[in-house]
């Protein structure tokens, strides 16, 4: 009897051993028996596939470093065990996780905001743009720096996380000053252009947080709640911010003309959680008719041709955003001939080009119907010096360099400007 | 490799199990002499193919320095018991012996600290060589050595098998991050050692609190680090709270470790010493050294303290004795000098308790006691985290409230919030807590401790779980401890 209840007990004992060891090995097999995963839709990025060794990788210690990043990258149930680990800590209590930030709007809703990062490149954005406005010769500059949610919805974040963002932007845009003011040779216009119009002036577009707070107050989304970028609405307001430094008329009543496309997006941020708890965006655009008839949107890397600077079959996949102007190209042609040029001032500008990532991608929408022809360039792709090409191209009067806070810190693609 | 990471559970782990246990379960079911022997043979064949496997996949060049420093070792052994009558021959080997293995470690560890130091002195600007520290140099040297001085002392026999005595040096359990196993330790084991279900199972639970106390504590206790570290302005509370967290994390880090060596070990017939018994609850400094780190203290108690005289020349050369032993000891965490600041910190430590304020102390409550250590082990902790002195120096006026910043701030609320049950758990589990819940399951009657066994093994490999998805959530998570 007593033999028989110590077999019991060590039995109980030793069975979650042999279940524990079981689960190893049934991952070791599914990781070979799983067919290769070339493409994560959910992380919307190429999968390490399996390195070939060799004695230099192998000595050099990239082998290891290149195996151990396809054994994690084609773990057997990848995103199931990722939403398994992110269930965990939220019973904990983290509000923090995989560098995600969950907020909580008014309504109770969640938000899911990327954590900030320490800038890297703003003095090479700096440097950049300070570059552009030395080499270019006679078009005017504008340059947009978008704030992050991060920076915008302080007021949602965790109390503890609020940081120096705000001041981070200003600060960038006095360095940028500082920078630009080096250069010496030409005016920097101050605040409102004033003495701003052919002359290769530079301005820095202020008051973009307040402009994105009235539309916020007036009950719209200004950034996705699953994903980095602003919305269109949050576009819209950001061009309600440089319409005045571009001298654009601004369309009050355009976001009652704005089309739902999409009620299921789950964006980037929200790929580092999956989180099925969170709701999923809502994407909108902004469509004129008469588009149909005069609108061509020329990409002049890939060749393609649409009449529409939305993409609609994006909408079936998981990376909805590119939608926008057809996720990423090195330049973009979009003509919209016999639209009306005039400004504010009464002058005309029949060209401008636009210096972008991919925030841009769903402001540019909105200046098609100001401008003829605009050229879209996005530098981490583009193969040439843009100032060039801008003093090439005379009927370009206006360049619109547009980043987003984050983006440009950690784009590296900032060298192709000059 | 790190014990913590996917590749080591999901294909080494495995791997070993299939190609070792069956081994020992046949030459077992044989019931001969041969058999076991032939087993043993096999089985350690299969060890050190693992071990060295193991070592290569993170130093693939630095496996030679491991296969040359062993080699040394195995025939300074060999000549060593040779020349047993002879005690100026028995000297040079030795002296060979020791010349060799820690030159190897001195250049490979300390060149820059110690060029850094007399630039500093003299002026000079000599060119930094950088050269990349080899993983786990500092434990295996000493394994080495200690083998070599066991041999001279006619403590051990020499160990006349090459491919036995690399097995033991290069042995994956211990060999990245500790306990330091002497030769005479494991001679036995090396040739007579049982496949059994008891040690399997024993040793892979042990294994699995440890996986569970490095992944699920330590990680996240570094993460909560991490983030007070980079908290502008931190108030004084916080800055506390940041020197417990760091010093909870290295403990569990480095425990953890120890906790997955010994318990790997066991699954494979090794019975390893306790590398850690609950430091953190240790009563005074002379006690928490009996209880951290406790094969390295003992290392330098056998073969340094003691050769040089211990306590037996007089109080004078006692402290000098103590100031080498701490000197050393601290230099071997790391070649910056906050490291030897914080061993001769708790060098000092015990000689005011040995000398001055121990029998005091004795007489004070329990709780003060605790206190009064976790204080000053605590404060030492903030100086062996900061490499750069006067980083350390801001550090500390902040803590002290110094700095004009605030007496408690957010991030405390922040860091209750998001890893109160970590903080807690860390916190009771650093004293002797589990042993006692052991003892309490194993008190109860037949069904309840059976239940109460049912739910703690279920438990378990939902933890494992979810050790795999946190460690696919974030892969890269070094050890703490790969700085040594």
């Amino acid at each position: 009897m007593k033999r028989r209840s110590s077999f019991i007990f060590n039995f109980i004992k030793d069975i979650p051993v042999f279940i524990s060891i079981a689960i190893l090995f049934v991952f070791a097999v599914l990781f070979f028996v799983l067919p290769l995963r070339e493409f994560s839709e959910n992380e919307n990025r190429m999968l390490a596939i399996c390195p070939e060794p060799s004695l230099e990788t192998i000595f050099d210690g990239s082998f290891r470093k290149e195996y151990e990043t396809y054994l994690s990258d084609q773990f057997p149930m990848r995103d199931e065990l990722l939403s398994f680990s992110v269930l965990s800590s939220r019973a904990e209590g983290k509000q923090r996780i995989n560098d995600v930030i969950y907020a909580k709007e008014d309504d109770g809703k969640t938000r899911l905001i990327d954590d900030y990062k320490t800038p890297k490149n703003e003095d090479k954005f700096i440097d950049a743009v300070s570059r552009l406005y030395e080499g270019v010769e006679s078009a005017d500059i504008t340059v947009m720096i978008v704030p992050t949610a991060y920076q915008f919805y302080e007021d949602e974040m965790p109390k503890v996380l609020l940081s120096q963002e705000r001041a981070r932007q200003q600060d960038t845009f006095e360095r940028l000053r500082e920078g630009i003011a080096a250069i010496g040779n030409k005016s920097v216009a101050e605040d409102m252009p004033e003495g701003f119009g052919r002359s290769g002036g530079i301005n820095i577009v202020e008051g973009i947080t307040n402009s994105l707070e009235e539309g916020r107050n007036a009950g719209f989304n200004m950034y996705y709640r699953t994903d980095h970028h602003w919305t269109m609405h949050g576009a819209y307001r950001g061009y309600r911010a440089l319409a005045p430094y571009l001298k654009l008329p601004v369309d009050t009543a355009l976001e009652d003309k704005m089309t739902i496309v999409s009620e299921s997006f789950y964006g980037t941020t929200w790929s580092r959680v999956v989180d099925s708890s969170v709701l999923p965006d809502t994407i909108e655009i902004y469509e004129n008719p008469a588009w149909e008839n005069s609108l061509v949107v020329s990409y002049e890397d890939t060749k393609e041709v649409s009449s529409s600077p939305y993409n609609r079959e994006y909408l079936d996949k998981k990376d909805k955003y590119s939608l926008y102007l057809n996720n990423q190209h090195s330049l973009i042609r979009i003509d919209n001939p016999g639209v009306d040029l005039t400004r504010t001032d009464g002058s005309k500008r029949r060209a401008i080009a636009i210096i972008k990532d991919s925030y841009a991608n769903s402001l540019i929408p909105l200046l098609i119907d100001r401008y003829e022809t605009i050229w879209v360039f996005d530098p981490r792709y583009y193969r040439g010096s843009i100032v060039e090409w801008v003093n090439e191209h005379p009927e370009v009067e206006d360049v619109l360099v547009l980043y987003n806070l984050a983006t440009m810190d950690n784009d590296r693609g900032l060298g192709a400007i000059y | 490799m790190v014990f913590s990471g996917l590749l080591f559970l999901i294909f080494f782990l495995t791997a070993l199990i299939l190609c070792y246990f069956p081994v020992g379960i046949i030459s077992g079911k044989i019931k001969t002499e041969k058999a076991g022997r032939i087993g043993i043979g096999i089985q350690n064949g299969i060890l050190l193919v693992f071990s060295l496997f193991f070592y290569a996949w993170g130093e693939p060049k630095c496996v030679f320095l491991l296969i040359f420093s062993s080699f040394v070792d195995y025939i300074d052994g060999i000549l060593l018991e040779k020349f047993k009558e002879r005690p100026t021959a028995k000297k040079i080997c030795l002296g060979i012996s020791l010349l060799i293995n820690l030159s190897l470690l001195g250049i490979m560890k300390y060149t820059d600290f110690f060029i850094g130091t007399v630039n500093r002195i003299a002026g000079t600007d000599i060119p930094l060589p950088g050269i990349a520290l080899p993983i786990g140099i500092s434990f295996y040297t000493f394994q080495t050595t200690s083998y070599s001085i066991d041999v001279y002392r006619g403590k051990v026999n020499a160990e006349r098998n090459f491919f036995r005595y690399l097995t033991y040096i290069s042995m994956f359990s211990q060999l990245i991050a500790g306990p330091i196993v002497r030769y005479s330790l494991i001679k036995n084991e090396l040739t007579d050692r049982k496949t059994t279900l008891d040690n399997f199972t024993n040793g892979f639970r042990r294994f699995l609190i440890g996986l569970f106390r490095k992944v699920l504590i330590a990680n996240e206790l570094g993460a909560l680090w991490d983030y007070l570290r980079g908290v502008s302005n931190i108030s004084v509370a916080g800055a506390w709270l940041g020197f417990l967290i760091f010093t909870l994390q290295l403990y569990y880090d480095f425990s953890a470790y120890s906790d997955m060596a010994i318990g790997l070990g066991l699954m494979m017939g090794f019975h390893f010493d306790e590398n850690f018994r609950y430091p953190l609850s240790a009563l005074s400094i002379t006690d928490f050294w009996r209880r951290w780190h406790i094969s390295l203290s003992g290392w330098f108690r056998d073969y340094v303290y003691i050769p040089l005289g211990g306590n037996r020349k007089g109080r004078a050369r006692q402290l000098i004795n103590l100031g080498v032993v701490w000197f050393l000891t601290g230099l071997w965490h790391g070649a910056f000098w906050n490291y030897v600041l914080w061993g001769l910190y708790h060098g000092s430590m015990l000689v005011l308790e040995k000398f001055i304020w121990g029998r005091f102390l004795e007489k004070a409550p329990k709780f003060l006691r605790h206190i009064y250590t976790l204080i000053i082990v605590i404060f030492g902790f903030g100086l062996f985290y900061f490499e750069d002195m006067s980083a350390f120096g801001t550090y500390l006026t902040y803590a002290f409230g110094m700095a004009g910043n605030a007496i408690s701030g957010p991030e405390i609320l922040w860091a209750f919030g998001n890893y109160l049950p970590v903080i807690v758990f860390a916190v009771v589990f650093m004293f002797p807590v589990f042993p006692k819940i052991t003892e309490f399951v194993k008190n109860l009657g037949g069904a309840k401790k059976n239940t109460a066994t049912f739910v703690a093994g279920l438990v378990s490999v939902g933890l494992l779980i979810l050790c795999i998805a946190n460690l696919v959530r974030d892969s890269y998570n070094p050890f703490l401890y790969f700085r040594f």
